[in-house]
C-alpha cells in the first residue's frame, strides 16, 4: 500500500513560483478560439483608444470651446466635441456588450473542455491513484478548481493584455502632451510596483496552503456524509463537530493571513497615486509659474484625466496578478491529474478478442505492487477452456493479484498472461474487459432504477434481456417484491438494499454481459443461506462451459472446482482436485484437517 | 425576503461590528468624495486664478494663502495628503475587519450545518444527493456570508456615496442634479428586471453544479465497477451531459449579464454626455468655473458608477438568496427521529421489550407486528433471507427506524423518551456494510473513544480476531486505510469494525450480519472470545449461518418482516420447519459447515 493522504494531511505543495508553464498550457485551451480572442482584443483596443480620446475632447472644451464662446459667442468647437463624445459613447457600449458576451461564452466553453479532459483522464488512471487519496480531493479538482478558472478567460487574460496596452497608449499620449509631467507620473509608479510585487510574493504560498486546507475540509465533509450512521451510532457527533470546527478554523486562519496582506494593495496604490497627483500639481505650478510653454491649465486637466485612466489599469493589473497566483495553485492540482501516468493502456497494435475459447495461460509471471516485494515469482499456470479454477491460500498470498493480472487491473512485471494465446497487453482493454467478467466483493449500486443498474452490464441490452438476466439468477422474485419492481429507484450507494439484494443485482449484470471468462472474488460470502442455494445453482449454469477463477472460502464451491490452486510462497504451492490434494498430505490437507477439529 | 430575514439571525450578532466598519468606511468614502474638490481648488486657485469667488467646501482654506502662491499650494497639499493617508488607513482597517467579521459568520454557519448533518436520521440524509449536501455544507455558507458581509455593504456604500455625492453636487449647482434624478427611476426599473433574471440564472447554475458533483463522485467511487464492465465510454457520455448543462447555464448567465450590462452602460454614457453639455453651458453662462465643471462631471460619473455597483451587488445577492433558501430548507428539515423534549436517561442495564412493533417505510411494511423480550444478558439469534426484516428489527432498537405501530421499551420506558445519545451509548452496533474512515486502523477502532489507550485498541483487535493480520501489515495499527478500507479483504474489514464495536464496551452488542465474510472457524473463535470476555452482555446476532446462532437463548426465523419460527435450537430442529431445512442444507455433505478462514490459511503459510 502506497502512502495515503487523509483529510488531516495537507497535500504537499511542490512548486514555489507562479508556474508559467501551467499558464501557457491553459492558454492552449484557448487556441481553438484564437480568432475570437484576437477579434475581441482588437475591438477592445478600439474602445481603449476611444476612452483616450475623451480627455482630449474635454481638453478641447476647456482650452478651446469655452474661450471661443467667451470671445466670439461661437460654439462650433463645442458641438464638435459633443459629437465626439457621442460617438465614443456608442462605441464603448457596443464594444463592451460584444466583449462581455463573447468572452463569457468562450470562457465557459473552454473550462467545460478542461473539465472534460480531466474527467476523461480519470477514466484511464490506474487504481492506486484512487486508492491513495480520499475521493473528496479528486472530486474538487474536477468541480471547484475548474469553475474558478473561468474568470481567467473571461476577464484576466484580456484585461491583462488590455491594461498593458492602455498603460502604453496613455503613456504615449502623456509624453506627447508633456514629457516632464510624464516623468513625474512614472516616478510614482516604480516604487508602487515594487511594493505590489513584494506583497504578491508573500501571498503566493499562503494561497496554496489555503487551497490544501480547503480540500481537507471538503474530504472530511464527504466522509461525514457517507459514514453518518457510524458517526451517530458511535456517539461521535460532538467529537466530529469539534474536528470540523478545527478544520474550518485552520482554513479561516490561513485566509485571514491572506486578507491582511492582500488588502494592503489598495491603500498602497492609493497613496502612491495621490502622492503622484500632488507632485503633478506642484511641478505644474512650478512650470506654469516659470511660464514654461506647453503646460496650460488644459494640459494639467487632461493629464489628470490620463492619470485617472492610468490608475484603473494599474489596480486591475495587480489584482489580476494576484488572481493568477490562485489560478496557478488550482492549475497545479488539475494538471497533476491530467498528467498522471496511465500505466495500463492499449498498445498500438492491440486487437479485439473474437470467438474467445477461454484458454488462459500465465507464463513465468512475476509481480509486485511495490518495488522489491514480489507477490508472485515465476508463476506458471495453464488453464483449459471451460475449466473451473479455485484459488485458496493465506491473505496476501496473491490470489486476488492473480485474477487482477488477468483483467489488466495491474500489469505483470515480467512474463505474460495470455488469453487464447494472445498476451492481454496486446488486447484492447475494452475488449478484454468485455470478455472477462468480474464479480467484486463489494457491489456498487448507483442512483437509478433497478433496471438501469442491471443494464450496466451491457449498455445495449433491452428491458426483456435485463429481466431475463435477473430471472436466470433468481433475483426476479426479490426485485418484484420492491414497490416498483424493476422501476424501483435505488438511492445513491444502494442505501436501503440489503447486501444480498445488492449482490443479486451485480450478479444479473454479469449474466447480461455474458463474458467468456468469469472471475469471482469472494463474492458469495454475504448472501443469506436460502438465497445462496439458488445462486449456487445459477452459478453452476453460468459457469458451465466457461473458464472461471474463483477466490472463495466455501468448501462446497472449492470442491466443485476442476482444479484447486493453493497459492502461497509467491506461487502455486499445491494443485489438484480436492481428493488429490488431500492425498498429498500437504498444506491443503493440513488445512482441511484443522477445520475438522 | 423571508430567506433574508432567516439569515439575519446568524448575521445579527455581527451587525454592530459591521455597522462600525460601515461608519468608518463612510468617513473614508466621504474623503474620497471631497478630495476632487481639493483638486479643483488646485486648478481654480493655484494654477489658474480667474478671480472667481467660491463658497465651496474648502473655501475656508483660502484664508491661509493667496491664490497662485506656494503657500496656498502647501496648505491645500497638506490637507490633501492628510486626508488621503487617513482614508487609506481607514479603508485597510475596514476591509480586514469586514472579512474577519464575515468569516465569523461563515464559521458559525458551517458549525450549524454540520451539526444538523450528524443529527439528522440516516434515511433523511440518504434522501439528499451528496453533491447537493456538499454544496449546502460548504459553498452555500460562503455565498451567504458574502451576501451579508460584502454585497449588502457594497449596496450600503453605494447608497451612501450616492446621497453624499448628490449633496456635494447640489452644493455647487442644483441644475446638475437634474440628470441623475431623471436617470434614477429608469435605472431602478432595469435593476428590478435584472434581479429577477439573475435569480433564475443562479438557481439553475446551482442545481447543475450539484448534479456535476454527484456525477463525478459516483464515478470516482465506482471506479472498479466502471473498469470491470469497460463502461468508461458510458460514464463519459453521462458526464458530457451534466458538463454541458452546467456550461449552458453559465452561458445563459453571460447573456443576461451582457444584456443588462449594455442597458446600464447606455444609461451611464448618456448621463456622461449630457452632464458635459449642461456643465459647459453653465460655464458659458458664468455660473461656475471650469474646475467645478470638470469636478461635476466626475461626480455625475461617479454617481452612475455607484448606481451600477448597486445593481451588480444586487445581482450577486441573488446567488446569496438562492443559497440561503437551500440552507434554510436544510436547517429546518425535521429529523424523522426526534428526541423527546425532556429526555430521560437509562439507568442500570437495559432490559429490552419489543412490543408488537411494525415499521412502514415509503408505504411498504418492512416489519410486521414483532414482539420480543430481551432481558439483559440474553443471547438472541435472528435468521432470515434477504428482505426478511432482521436488520430492520435490530435498527429499530437504536432508533434508526421508529416503529409506526407498537413500541420498544427499555426498563419499562419507551425508548423514544430517552436521550438519543444515551440510548446509542447502550448499543455497540456492527453494521452489515462496513465503513472505515480515511485514517489509521488504530483511529478507526478507537472511533468511539479517540483517546483510548493503544493497549486497549490492541486488546479488542485480538478479541475480534483481527490482531494477527493487523500486526502483519507494514505499518501495523498505524496503517492508513481509505474510505472503503481498500487493500483489506472483506473479512478483515469486518473484523476491524467488530473491534470498533468491542472498544465501545456497551451493554448490548449487535451483530447485524456482521460476520458474513468470516469463515466458520474465525467466527467460532470470535464468539468464544466475546462470550469469555463479556459473559453477561446482551448479544443480538443476525446471521445467515446456523452455526452463528446455534447456542443462543432464543432464535428467531424471519421472513417478509415477520417472525415465523422461534425457539431454542433444539425446539426449532424438532419443529422441522424452515430453520431445520436450512440447518440440514448447511451441514450436509454439499454445504459442509467448515470454510477456510484467513487465520487458518495463514497458519498454513510457510515462512
Amino acid at each position: 500500500m502506497a502512502e495515503r493522504n487523509t483529510y488531516f494531511q495537507d497535500e504537499v505543495v511542490t512548486q514555489e513560483k507562479i508556474d508559467f508553464k501551467n499558464l501557457k498550457r491553459l492558454l492552449h485551451y484557448a487556441a481553438p478560439h484564437k480568432k475570437l480572442f484576437a477579434f475581441v482584443l482588437i475591438v477592445m483596443l478600439i474602445a481603449v483608444v476611444s476612452s483616450m480620446v475623451t480627455p482630449l475632447l474635454l481638453r478641447m472644451i476647456v482650452d478651446t470651446a469655452i474661450p471661443e464662446y467667451s470671445a466670439t459667442g461661437e460654439y462650433k468647437t463645442f458641438i464638435l466635441a459633443v459629437c465626439g463624445f457621442v460617438v465614443c459613447g456608442f462605441a464603448e457600449i457596443i464594444i463592451t456588450y460584444f466583449q462581455q458576451k463573447s468572452l463569457g461564452r468562450a470562457g465557459h466553453g473552454i473550462i467545460a473542455d478542461i473539465r472534460k479532459d480531466i474527467f476523461y483522464k480519470l477514466q484511464q488512471l490506474p487504481f492506486d491513484y484512487f486508492d491513495n487519496r480520499p475521493s473528496g480531493k479528486i472530486v474538487v479538482r474536477v468541480t471547484e478548481y475548474i469553475t474558478e478558472l473561468a474568470d481567467f478567460f473571461i476577464s484576466y487574460l484580456m484585461n491583462f493584455i488590455l491594461n498593458i496596452v492602455k498603460i502604453v497608449v496613455v503613456t504615449v499620449f502623456m509624453l506627447v502632451l508633456s514629457p516632464v509631467l510624464t516623468l513625474i507620473v512614472y516616478a510614482a509608479i516604480v516604487p508602487l510596483t515594487a511594493c505590489v510585487i513584494l506583497i504578491r510574493k508573500a501571498i503566493r504560498k499562503l494561497f496554496r496552503l489555503n487551497r490544501a486546507k480547503g480540500s481537507n475540509r471538503t474530504a472530511f465533509i464527504l466522509e461525514s456524509i457517507m459514514g453518518e450512521k457510524i458517526i451517530q451510532n458511535y456517539n461521535r457527533t460532538e467529537f466530529n463537530e469539534k474536528v470540523y470546527h478545527d478544520l474550518q478554523k485552520d482554513c479561516a486562519d490561513t485566509w485571514m493571513k491572506i486578507v491582511r496582506r492582500n488588502e494592503l494593495n489598495g491603500p498602497i496604490v492609493g497613496i502612491f497615486w495621490n502622492a503622484g497627483t500632488l507632485l503633478l500639481y506642484a511641478i505644474s505650478f512650478l512650470l506654469m509659474d516659470r511660464g514654461i510653454m506647453g503646460v496650460t491649465t488644459g494640459v494639467v486637466i487632461a493629464f489628470l484625466s490620463y492619470m485617472g485612466l492610468f490608475s484603473a489599469p494599474l489596480t486591475q493589473l495587480s489584482a489580476i496578478i494576484q488572481n493568477l497566483a490562485q489560478v496557478s495553485a488550482n492549475l497545479e492540482r488539475v494538471f497533476e491529474t491530467i498528467d498522471a501516468p496511465v500505466s495500463i493502456a492499449d498498445g498500438e497494435n492491440s486487437v479485439e478478442l473474437k470467438d474467445v475459447k477461454g484458454k488462459v495461460d500465465y507464463n513465468d509471471v512475476s509481480f509486485s505492487y511495490e518495488e522489491g516485494i514480489n507477490i508472485l515469482e515465476h508463476f506458471d499456470l495453464h488453464v483449459r477452456p471451460g475449466e473451473r479454477i479455485a484459488l485458496v491460500g493465506p491473505t496476501g498470498a496473491g490470489k486476488t493479484t492473480v485474477i487482477n493480472l488477468l483483467t489488466r487491473f495491474y500489469d505483470v512485471r515480467s512474463g505474460s498472461v495470455t488469453i487464447d494465446g494472445i498476451d492481454v497487453r496486446n488486447v484492447k482493454l475494452h475488449s478484454l474487459r468485455q470478455q472477462v467478467g468480474v464479480l467484486m466483493q463489494d457491489p456498487f449500486i448507483f442512483k437509478g432504477t433497478v433496471l438501469e443498474n442491471i443494464r450496466y452490464g451491457r449498455r445495449d441490452a433491452t428491458d426483456e434481456e435485463c429481466i431475463a438476466a435477473a430471472k436466470a439468477i433468481f433475483a426476479d422474485e426479490c426485485i418484484m417484491r420492491l414497490p416498483n419492481g424493476y422501476q424501483e429507484e435505488l438511492a445513491e450507494r444502494g442505501e436501503g438494499l440489503s447486501a444480498g439484494e445488492k449482490q443479486l443485482i451485480s450478479f444479473a449484470r454479469i449474466v447480461l454481459k455474458n463474458p467468456a471468462v468469469i472471475i469471482l472474488d469472494e463474492a458469495t460470502s454475504s448472501i443469506s443461506s436460502d438465497t445462496e442455494l439458488l445462486i449456487q445453482q445459477a452459478l453452476d449454469v453460468l459457469l458451465h462451459g466457461r473458464t472461471s477463477f474463483i477466490v472463495a472460502h466455501r468448501l462446497s464451491t472449492i470442491r466443485n472446482a476442476d482444479r484447486i490452486l493453493f497459492i502461497a510462497n509467491k506461487g502455486i504451492a499445491e494443485e489438484g482436485t480436492h481428493e488429490q490434494l488431500l492425498n498429498k498430505h500437504g498444506l491443503y490437507y493440513n488445512l482441511y484437517k484443522s477445520l475438522n477439529q | 425576503m423571508s430567506v433574508f430575514r432567516y439569515g439575519l439571525r446568524y448575521w445579527k450578532k455581527h451587525i454592530p461590528c459591521a455597522v462600525f466598519c460601515q461608519l468608518i468606511g463612510f468617513v473614508g468614502l466621504t474623503i474620497d468624495i471631497v478630495l476632487p474638490l481639493l483638486g479643483a481648488m488646485f486648478v481654480d486657485y493655484v494654477l489658474n486664478y480667474e478671480g472667481m469667488v467660491s463658497d465651496g467646501l474648502f473655501s475656508f482654506l483660502l484664508k491661509f494663502g493667496q491664490p497662485q502662491t506656494w503657500r496656498l499650494f502647501f496648505v491645500i497639499a497638506s490637507v490633501f495628503g492628510a486626508l488621503e493617508i487617513v482614508r487609506e488607513a481607514i479603508i485597510y482597517f475596514r476591509n480586514v475587519l469586514f472579512q474577519y467579521n464575515g468569516l465569523q459568520m461563515e464559521n458559525e454557519l458551517r458549525d450549524v450545518t454540520y451539526k444538523k448533518l450528524v443529527e439528522l436520521d440516516s434515511s433523511t440524509v440518504a434522501s439528499y444527493n451528496s453533491g447537493e449536501l456538499l454544496t449546502t455544507l460548504s459553498s452555500d455558507a460562503i455565498t451567504i456570508k458574502d451576501m451579508y458581509s460584502r454585497t449588502l455593504l457594497q449596496i450600503a456604500d453605494g447608497f451612501y456615496i450616492l446621497i453624499v455625492t448628490c449633496v456635494v453636487l447640489a452644493f455647487n449647482s442644483v441644475y446638475m442634479l437634474i440628470l441623475p434624478a431623471v436617470m434614477a427611476p429608469v435605472l431602478l426599473v432595469a435593476l428590478l428586471r435584472y434581479m429577477r433574471a439573475a435569480r433564475q440564472v443562479s438557481t439553475r447554475i446551482r442545481s447543475c453544479n450539484a448534479a456535476l458533483n454527484l456525477n463525478v463522485q459516483e464515478n470516482i467511487n465506482a471506479v472498479r465497477l466502471v473498469r470491470s464492465f469497460a463502461n468508461e465510454e458510458y460514464e463519459e457520455n453521462k458526464f458530457d451531459k451534466v458538463n454541458g448543462d452546467l456550461r449552458n447555464a453559465y452561458w445563459k448567465q453571460t447573456d443576461v449579464s451582457a444584456k443588462y450590462g449594455m442597458i446600464f452602460n447606455s444609461i451611464r454614457q448618456f448621463a456622461y454626455v449630457v452632464t458635459i453639455v449642461i456643465g459647459t453651458l453653465m460655464v458659458f453662462q458664468g455660473h461656475f468655473g471650469v474646475g467645478i465643471m470638470t469636478a461635476s462631471v466626475t461626480y455625475v460619473l461617479r454617481i452612475m458608477d455607484y448606481l451600477t455597483q448597486i445593481s451588480t451587488a444586487s445581482y450577486q445577492m441573488q446567488y446569496g438568496l438562492v443559497s440561503g433558501e437551500r440552507l434554510r430548507e436544510f436547517l429546518e428539515r425535521k429529523t424523522k427521529i426526534p428526541q423527546a423534549p425532556h429526555p430521560d436517561k437509562i439507568r442500570d442495564n437495559p432490559n429490552i421489550e419489543v412490543k408488537n412493533v411494525s415499521v412502514t417505510e415509503d408505504g411498504k411494511p418492512i416489519l410486521k407486528n414483532v414482539s420480543l423480550s430481551i432481558p439483559y444478558g440474553k443471547k438472541v439469534g435472528i435468521m432470515g433471507g434477504t428482505g426478511s426484516g432482521k436488520s430492520v428489527l435490530l435498527k429499530s432498537l437504536v432508533r434508526i427506524y421508529d416503529p409506526t405501530q407498537g413500541c420498544i421499551e427499555i426498563n419499562g420506558e419507551d425508548i423514544r423518551q430517552f436521550e438519543l445519545d444515551d440510548l446509542r451509548n447502550k448499543f455497540a452496533y456492527v453494521f452489515q456494510d462496513v465503513f472505515l474512515f480515511s485514517n489509521t486502523i488504530d483511529a478507526n477502532i478507537a472511533f468511539y473513544a479517540p483517546y483510548a489507550a493503544k493497549e486497549e485498541v490492541m486488546r479488542v483487535a485480538d478479541l475480534a480476531q483481527a490482531g494477527r493480520f493487523i500486526r502483519a501489515l507494514p505499518h501495523g495499527f498505524e496503517t492508513i486505510v481509505g474510505e472503503k478500507g481498500l487493500g483489506l479483504s472483506g473479512g478483515q474489514k469486518q473484523r476491524i469494525s467488530i473491534a470498533r464495536a468491542l472498544l465501545k464496551n456497551a451493554p448490548v452488542l449487535v451483530f447485524d450480519d456482521a460476520s458474513s465474510a468470516l469463515d466458520v472457524t474465525t467466527e467460532k473463535n470470535l464468539m468464544k472470545s466475546i462470550k469469555e470476555n463479556y459473559p453477561d452482555r446482551t448479544l443480538l446476532i443476525a446471521a445467515h449461518r446456523v452455526s452463528s446462532v446455534a447456542d443462543c437463548d432464543e432464535i428467531l426465523y424471519m421472513q417478509d418482516g415477520e417472525i415465523i419460527e422461534r425457539g431454542t435450537f433444539d425446539q426449532l430442529i424438532a419443529a422441522n420447519g424452515r430453520f431445520a431445512a436450512i440447518y440440514k442444507m448447511q451441514t450436509s455433505e454439499e454445504g459442509k459447515k467448515d470454510d477456510f478462514s484467513d487465520e487458518i490459511l495463514a497458519s498454513g503459510r510457510e515462512e
